[in-house]
């Protein structure tokens, strides 16, 4: 540690800030021809939490009820949320985007018996856009709610985050989830609301097989429905095949973590984990990035004091041992981003501290000749002067 | 000598890009005429026209023009209206340079950020099924249309950005093998591209799929033989005998064509009748309805 208090030492801790803060600052992508980058521009090891741990193996949510319509027709939803009424559900989302008018008769039926059903939440879209927000969705206003669908995420990317509330002007709208959570839990509804968060992690607890799961079809023949539906929480949407990519989403728990795959669940499924997630209150909260930082800058101190004593006392062996260092610290980090957010459901990036582990190393050699050209320049006092290495 | 090149270089491809729809001729047999803004001069091999000219060809004339990315087009009908044929000069397949530069420079662009830190950008992903056809209005019904040779755009309005967009030619009307796959560059088709990727068939289906899912019906389009189309003409005659006026003759006759749907022909019958009496309104509507790309209201709540 004979080097931690060293000025060469803070100040080349703080030329690896900046040029970070300057590499931050370049407005085009330089990693323009780099694969690795390209493929891991959607990865977060965090994913691995849900995915190689045994999390996703948990409990059957017996809050929730979703019922495949498959590629029913309109008559056919219509007729399922008549049928629905006398199973006395507790709210039932309906997880289908009707974008325009078809068949006008079909249409009022089906518009009479979303508004004959109590607690529906009816699914819209919400586009952004520099006119303000699109709404689409022709048969909300019949709804007693509805809510939008949109989920944070890259285009055909990883959907990690959601959106419980937007606000513009003087209106706010809900998120599908949330416009549920609030006919079927006014505490957990009252929890969502008072954390405010903008964007909220997705904490994927279960896949499809750990919901109950109806098919329209098979609904008509069983006589045991209607002891699944009474007073729960009924989710009605899409559910295709294994190999059927409608409505389907990457999300953390694709067992294949990187590279092409196909996605893995449902748009419906997705909702369902995000409710179960605001019932259960099992929220992941993120580390503030200002911590993120005070403990980069802290732990690359550190660091720094080891490279300089690698790099003044071991040259020869210098760049071996700090490589097999930053392999490992990265490897460690990572693990410890993944411990914290299984163990604590905290969110940590250690993504700044990784990086700037790895710029040290290159950022020390330009820190040493700026301090041998101030020594030469103005005396300034540098412990590279000695020509030990 | 360098900069001199480079300079040329600069200012040919910036002149290139700003002239995406302008025409060059380059043959030219017979006499023929072009019509901007009312005033016509007679036309010449290397004027270069801009997609609102109005060409007017006299009998056995022919003229060879090249769209801005070198496609020849050869016109010998007595009138041709740059405009209905542009479409035609949209490179479907663009070179192996432009679409690695392309890729370079959209790559250079797209600084990536945390979705969640700028969500409103990010929130394109929709949790659920779609039920209907997503909010894409077309300029003409594209249920069905029939073409022969004349030229057809097939335009269409939408929120939906482009890039979510695609178009499929199908074999069948339902299930079957895709013939084809366009990516959506601009909001409209020409009938002759589509054409062209449907591997010689008469009939073939299409469609535009939003997020690479099939939301729409399939729309039939009927490539027509020219003794089919040539019974359809003779009906149309004998229906408008009746009428001596030539310009209400084609109003009629576009409209019978329009009823048989073909588009393109009947385009052209009523820009034909428009010609003849430019001021009458009855006249224009039609051709504005098929030229002119519709309009559309968001639902908003």
């Amino acid at each position: 540690m004979k080097y931690l208090f060293k000025k060469d030492t803070v100040f080349a801790t703080i030329a690896v800030f900046i040029v970070m803060g300057l590499f931050s600052l370049i407005p085009l992508n330089t990693h323009v021809l780099d694969p690795i980058r390209i493929a891991l521009t959607d990865i977060s090891y965090n994913d691995l939490s849900f995915d190689r741990s045994e999390k996703n193996t948990g409990q059957v949510d017996s809050n929730i009820v979703i019922i495949n319509v498959g590629n029913s027709d309109r008559a056919s939803i219509a007729n399922l949320l008549v049928t629905l009424k006398g199973h006395h559900p507790k709210v039932v989302g309906i997880d289908l985007l009707f974008l325009d008018p078809k068949d006008p008769s079909v249409d009022s039926l089906l518009k009479a018996s979303i508004a004959d059903l109590p607690n529906t939440v009816l699914a819209h879209d919400i586009r952004f856009t520099d006119g303000g927000p699109i709404v689409s969705g022709f048969l909300t206003p019949y709804a007693t709610a509805s809510g939008y669908i949109n989920f944070i995420g890259e285009r055909k990317g990883v959907i990690r985050h959601f959106s419980p509330f937007e606000a513009w002007k003087d209106t706010i709208a809900q998120s599908f989830p949330g416009a549920i959570i609030k006919f079927a839990d006014s505490s957990a509804f009252a929890e969502l609301k008072a954390r405010s968060h903008t964007a909220e992690l997705i904490n994927y607890t279960r896949q499809s097989t750990q919901y109950i799961t109806l098919d329209l079809a098979a609904m008509a023949n069983n006589q045991n429905v209607s002891s699944l539906l009474h007073n729960k929480i009924v989710l009605i949407g899409y559910i295709g095949g294994a190999n059927d990519i409608e409505d389907r989403h990457f999300t953390p728990l694709n067992p294949q973590f990187m590279g092409k795959s196909i996605p893995d669940m449902n748009g419906v499924v997705i909702h369902a984990n995000i409710i179960s997630m605001i019932l259960e209150g099992s929220y992941i909260n993120k580390i503030p990035t200002w911590l993120n930082v005070l403990i980069a800058l802290l732990f690359t101190w550190i660091f720094m004091a080891y490279t300089i004593k690698f790099f003044l006392e071991h040259h020869l062996w210098y760049h071996l041992i700090m490589k097999c260092i930053q392999l490992t610290l990265t490897i460690l980090f990572v693990y410890l981003g993944i411990i914290i957010r299984e163990y604590l459901h905290l969110s940590a990036s250690f993504s700044i501290l990784v990086v700037s582990i790895i710029l040290a190393v290159d950022v020390l050699y330009f820190y040493e000749a700026l301090a041998l050209w101030l020594h030469k320049k103005f005396r300034y006092q540098t412990i590279f002067n000695k020509s030990n290495h | 000598m360098r900069t001199a090149f480079l300079i040329t270089t600069f200012l040919g491809c910036f002149f290139n890009m700003v002239a995406q729809d302008n025409f060059l001729v380059y043959q030219l047999k017979g006499k023929a005429t072009v019509t901007v803004n009312a005033r016509s001069q007679p036309l010449r091999v290397g004027q270069i026209l801009s997609k609102t000219a109005l060409l007017r060809l006299d009998k056995a004339a022919s003229v060879g023009v090249l769209c801005a990315n070198y496609i020849p087009m050869f016109f010998s009908n007595p009138e041709v209206r740059l405009d209905t044929v542009s479409l035609s000069c949209i490179k479907q397949q663009p070179s192996i340079t432009a679409s690695y530069f392309r890729f370079v420079w959209n790559e250079l662009r797209h600084h990536p950020s945390a979705p969640e830190n700028d969500r409103r950008r990010y929130m394109n992903n929709i949790g659920g099924a779609i039920r209907g056809c997503p909010g894409i209005n077309f300029s003409i019904s594209p249920d069905t249309i029939r073409y022969l040779n004349a030229p057809l755009e097939i335009s269409w309005k939408t929120q939906l950005a482009r890039d979510r967009l695609t178009i499929n030619i199908y074999e069948d009307e339902s299930g079957g093998s895709i013939l084809a796959t366009l990516s959506v560059t601009k909001n409209f088709i020409s009938v002759d591209t589509l054409k062209k990727y449907s591997l010689g068939r008469s009939e073939v289906y299409w469609s535009i799929l939003v997020d690479d899912q099939e939301h729409c019906s399939r729309n039939f389009l009927s490539f027509t033989e020219l003794e089919i189309y040539n019974n359809i003409i003779r009906d149309a005659e004998i229906a408008t005998n009746a009428f001596t006026d030539a310009a209400e003759k084609n109003f009629l006759k576009g409209f019978y064509l329009e009823q048989q749907r073909f588009y393109g022909e009947a385009l052209l019958m009523y820009t034909e009748a428009l010609d003849l009496e430019p001021n009458n309104k009855r006249y224009r509507k039609p051709v504005d309805d098929l030229t002119k790309i519709p309009n559309t209201q968001p639902s908003k709540q």
